[in-house]
């Protein structure tokens, strides 16, 4: 019976199949080589469409010319030789969509690369799209929690921001972002992680601590390889953001992080120079600066009207030897609403994050912090600029009056406080009870050596006795009766 | 200056080549060549005549074609399938058995796929 039905299935599917006459515009390839090729014909090809290679090798057409049309290859390209057939796609370079990219790691062109399953993707989106504009945004006013102290009092990141973090190699700048990323477990969040020209061994080794940590759940990571075409490399914070569009576009906050945009700008330099288009600063192409802020324009928060969710971008740029004043770093930090300054020597010191909490700001962060939090960090800051203009005196110790002395030992215990490892985010609330407990001498007794173990004791306390007090804190709440009772409970702890 | 491309060359042959005769043909073809010399160009005079043929084919309203086809056709078909594309056209037909029926016709910049390989792919794709 069922056999049949299948097979009368099968005969009406045949029979309302129609032959068409399949039409394809084609062009011829001129040459070809270092992932570029020069075609010809191809005379109504649009800009930044998907041409079909033979062997099944994809490109975008970048330069159209009045003869000739440069495109950059996304792929293998040793078969390719010159006058082989090119089709037109008549797509947009464009990648998939939705909530099964969820938990996956994907090339810049939405393959999946982790060796699961394939699932049909139902939506795509052009990887090229033009930012919001005027009337569809709002300031932020929501906090991006990043778990790191130093941060969340200082720096605050709000959803929606675009905030650089900047430093030379090996100073912890992914580190940051990928405890970011663990930290918005259960915050309603999803984040996208984009890997640009990273080894893949270091790209293996976050999504094993993203899946240990269990913040794979709600992360995506797209990942342009080392080994990988410069064209991957040039577009995939683009197929990065499209991903992002998408839950914006359901209403949700979401969290991208480019790690790292000057390997995209070498990236882009490549292919700008291979399709001979003139060389500026640094050899860069003139529109080095677009390239940036086109990509860093499409985070925002989106008002209600206009469909509500965010995108916050964290880009990460590395400088050769802590020169901000080089031409991508000022590009991109004049783009962003803030940066975030790690230095190699106060990394060297102990300091990690080694975070330079002098230069370091956050333009429009503060307006989304908890106000708890406000309270705090802002005799924080105050706390540490005097430290830092008095540091120095600080060898003196024994000629110093009892005033500025006060100063220097309560700016050294709340640099021990800011430090933090690794993969240990703190809750907000943890975060104003410590910093208000160091801030208000509560923790003058302890040697600034000793500080760790205390804070870590500090919050095993507050959490098992008096998580009645940190809940307050989380929900926001700072009055007199709150403060009292942070301040009851740090009494109580330091009798034990 | 930007390098010019064997079109470019065909382009100006043809321009230049278009009413002339006789001698003065001659000096033009001569001076024509004398040129691509100079611009270290002899490697590609393959191309430039290439391009020149069908640039020319073109301009006098040729047009050329390329069929693929399963099977020999004969030449009444040949000759209605060549109506179609104008009065004056050129037809290449190759066999290829590979694509096991109907036929796939080359045009300039487009490609008419006919062929029964492609409708069974078609119809794969949407069984599937």
């Amino acid at each position: 019976m069922s056999i049949n039905s299948i097979v009368e299935e099968l005969k009406k599917n045949i029979s309302a199949f129609e032959k068409q006459v399949e039409v394809e515009e084609v062009g011829t390839v001129l040459e070809v080589g270092d992932g570029i090729a020069r075609l010809s014909g191809l005379s109504k090809c649009q800009a930044n469409e998907m041409l079909e290679f033979p062997g099944g090798t994809f490109g975008v057409a970048l330069n159209l010319e009045e003869e000739t049309v440069g495109a950059v290859l996304l792929g293998e390209f040793k078969h390719i030789k010159e006058g082989d057939t090119v089709k037109r796609t008549g797509r947009i370079l464009s990648v998939p969509v939705g909530d099964q990219m969820i938990g996956r790691v994907v090339n810049p062109l939405g393959q999946f690369i982790d060796g699961g399953a394939e699932t049909k993707a139902k939506q795509f989106y052009p990887i090229e799209k033009i930012a919001p504009g005027v009337m569809s945004r709002q300031p932020v006013s929501q906090p991006v929690q990043t778990g790191i102290k130093a941060i969340d009092a200082m720096i605050p990141i709000g959803r929606g921001q675009r905030e650089l973090i900047i430093g030379d190699r090996q100073t912890g700048k992914t580190a940051i972002a990928i405890d970011a990323i663990i930290n918005q477990k259960g915050q309603d969040m999803i984040c996208v992680y984009v890997a640009i020209g990273q080894k893949e061994s270091k790209v293996a080794r976050i999504v094993a601590k993203l899946k240990e940590s269990g913040a794979m759940d709600y992360t995506i990571v797209v990942v342009a390889g080392a080994s990988a075409p410069a064209a991957l490399s040039y577009i995939a914070p683009y197929s990065g953001v499209a991903m992002a569009e998408y839950f914006m576009d359901q209403g949700k906050d979401v969290l991208c992080v480019y790690d790292d945009l000057s390997k995209q700008a070498w990236a882009y330099r490549e292919i700008s120079l291979l399709l001979r288009r003139p060389p500026g600063r640094e050899a860069y192409p003139g529109d080095v600066f677009y390239l940036h802020s086109r990509l860093l324009e499409r985070a925002c928060r989106r008002n209600k009207e206009a469909g509500g969710g965010s995108i916050t971008a964290l880009p990460i740029i590395e400088t050769q030897a802590s020169d901000v004043t080089a031409y991508i770093p000022t590009n991109v930090i004049s783009i962003t609403d803030g940066q975030i300054f790690l230095e190699t020597d106060l990394f060297f010191r102990g300091i990690r994050p080694a975070l330079n909490v002098g230069i370091s700001v956050s333009r429009v962060g503060g307006a989304a912090q908890t106000k708890p939090m406000k309270k705090v960090a802002g005799k924080l800051k105050l706390a540490m600029a005097q430290f830092r203009e008095l540091e120095a005196f600080s060898q003196f110790s024994s000629d110093l009056d009892p005033e500025t002395r006060k100063q220097i030992d309560l700016g050294q215990r709340l640099v021990e406080v800011l430090k933090q490892p690794q993969f240990k985010p703190m809750a907000v609330a943890n975060q104003v009870a410590i910093i208000y407990a160091v801030q208000n001498g509560f923790a003058n007794h302890v040697a600034p050596k000793e500080m760790v173990t205390w804070e870590g004791k500090f919050h095993d306390f507050m959490n098992k006795s008096k998580s009645a007090v940190l809940e307050k804190i989380t929900a926001g709440t700072w009055d007199e009766t709150v403060e009292t009772e942070l301040k009851e409970a740090i009494t109580e702890f330091n009798k034990i | 200056m930007a390098k010019n491309t064997p079109k470019q060359y065909a382009v100006a042959l043809y321009e230049i080549t278009e009413k002339l005769s006789g001698a003065k043909l001659s000096e033009a073809l001569k001076e024509f060549v004398t040129l691509v010399i100079r611009e270290h160009k002899t490697k590609q005079f393959d191309k430039i005549i290439k391009e020149f043929e069908s640039y020319a084919k073109k301009k006098e309203g040729i047009v050329e074609i390329d069929i693929v086809s399963a099977r020999e056709l004969d030449q009444k078909l040949l000759n209605k399938i060549m109506h179609v594309f104008g009065k004056n056209v050129e037809a290449e037909v190759t066999v290829d058995e590979s694509i096991l029926g109907g036929i796939k016709i080359k045009t300039e910049d487009k490609i008419l796929d006919g062929s029964l390989k492609t409708q069974l792919l078609k119809l794969k794709e949407s069984i599937i």
